[in-house]
């Protein structure tokens, strides 16, 4: 029988994508250099462009704490399947996708057209979520759980069980928020930055949930 | 919970690292392509190139400034053991500093031998020694965290990170007088920058030239 691709190749394509489009970010402050230093006032003109460097700092959070959420996981990965495979690849076209958002955003945040920049970085930043609830949900009908290593430190039905709540949580979440920013874009973007705070150590927050789920269940076992 | 979720490898950040820095410097060129450009609309080639000589000069700088970061980089991180969110996260900082060279480098590039030259250098001068002030925050962050090191390191955790401490309040004091410097004397700051990065030529070296010292300054044994 055939086999699927190893893990291994689909991190090497992931460390590609990651670095170019992180590095890309910056291709949206070089033009500004050129535009500064022409002024005739060069901190003004600088402070002037505030909304680039703010969504150049946006974009590299979105970034590498999607990279340290996705590794977090897939360290303990030890087989795929092609909806995983696709998954995966969704995950790298909204990576992908994150340089031309930062643009967008960078170049209308305090104009009139802000609103709809916020909307679709908001679309970029979220639409993950949706995409994996739902792979995670087929690949579990049609191959089981995740195939993890042996020294995946929980159950892997009841780590699903919950990832799924949380992707279902981060979906409703995220529909929310970017309605927020077609009434307040500037609501929007706090509320998509608190987002992007909360997920930078997925380690601990994940060791936390499970250590939540452990004492309810011992305290439900000790109630019976 | 018996066992624990484990952060992720080193060698992950070091694979991000290398393709980050491969970029940043490869993006370097961007300006010296729009700088030949501009040389090519001059009558004589020769002259347009010598008049675009800033572009050539800053990509040398930049160039220098993100090759000294990656070696120091490498040299440090061949002892780092299994990271924790703030390694993680101080790595993270330490690329962004990488990410934005290539904009620093333009500044310096557009700015130089203009009336906007002391800003251009400012900057330019901050993304150099940004690094000190927030590696020190870190190392004040991971007190109670301490660094992990593999078993080979010369040095536990704990005595990095006083080391640590130390060796970047040096270069955060360093990093004040230069910067500051370049609002007055843009020239001598970038002198005073071009010194800074001889001493990162040779990480190997300058780091244990200076270990004597540091050990002194954290009272450690020696």
């Amino acid at each position: 029988m055939m086999k699927n691709i190893p893990v291994s190749k689909v991190f090497s394509l992931s460390d590609g994508i990651f670095s170019i489009a992180i590095t890309l970010l910056v291709l949206d402050l070089i033009p500004v250099g050129a535009e500064i230093t022409s002024a005739a006032d060069f901190n003004e003109a600088m402070v002037s462009k505030w909304p680039v460097f703010a969504a150049f700092t946006l974009g590299f959070l979105v970034i590498a704490s999607i990279w340290y959420d996705y590794h977090a996981l897939g360290q303990y990965l030890v087989e795929t399947n092609e909806i995983w495979v696709w998954e995966q690849i969704f995950t790298f076209f909204t990576v992908t996708l994150v340089p031309f958002g930062v643009s967008l955003l960078g170049h209308s945040v305090n104009t009139p057209n802000m609103t709809w920049p916020v909307f679709y970085f908001g679309l970029i930043l979220f639409a993950r979520s949706p995409v994996t609830l739902l792979a995670l949900y087929l690949a579990r009908r049609k191959y089981g759980s995740l195939k993890v290593s042996a020294d995946f430190p929980v159950d892997v039905k009841s780590f699903e069980n919950y990832s799924m709540i949380g992707l279902g949580i981060t979906t409703v979440y995220g529909g929310l928020v970017i309605c927020v920013s077609l009434i307040n874009a500037w609501l929007a973007l706090i509320l998509y930055s608190i987002y992007v705070l909360v997920r930078m150590s997925p380690i601990s927050s994940w060791t936390n949930t499970f250590k939540f789920i452990e004492k309810r269940s011992s305290a439900a076992r000790a109630g019976r | 919970m018996a066992r624990k979720f484990t952060d992720i490898d080193h060698s992950r950040i070091d694979t991000l690292s290398d393709g980050i820095f491969a970029i940043a410097l490869t993006l370097l060129g961007f300006d010296l392509i729009g700088a030949i450009k501009k040389a090519s609309e001059n009558g004589d080639l020769n002259e347009g190139l010598v008049h675009e000589w800033p572009i050539f000069f800053s990509f040398v700088m930049g160039f220098f400034v993100l090759y000294a970061i990656w070696y120091q980089y490498h040299v440090q991180s061949q002892f780092a053991g299994k990271p924790h969110a703030l390694m993680v996260w101080q790595h993270g900082f330490g690329f962004m500093m990488a990410c934005l060279v290539p904009a620093g480098a333009a500044l310096l590039g557009e700015s130089i031998n203009t009336p906007n030259m002391s800003w251009g250098v400012f900057y330019f001068g901050l993304l150099i020694f940004l690094e000190g002030p927030v590696q020190l925050l870190f190392f004040i962050a991971m007190r109670r965290r301490p660094m992990t090191v593999t078993e080979d390191s010369p040095f536990t955790g704990s005595e990095y990170q006083k080391m640590g401490l130390v060796l970047n309040v040096i270069v955060t004091a360093l990093g004040l007088i230069s910067v500051v410097c370049a609002l007055f004397l843009p020239w001598v700051a970038l002198v005073l920058y071009s010194l800074y990065l001889l001493t990162k030529v040779n990480p190997v070296a300058s780091f244990n030239r200076s270990i004597p010292l540091l050990r002194r300054l954290v009272k450690l044994p020696a």
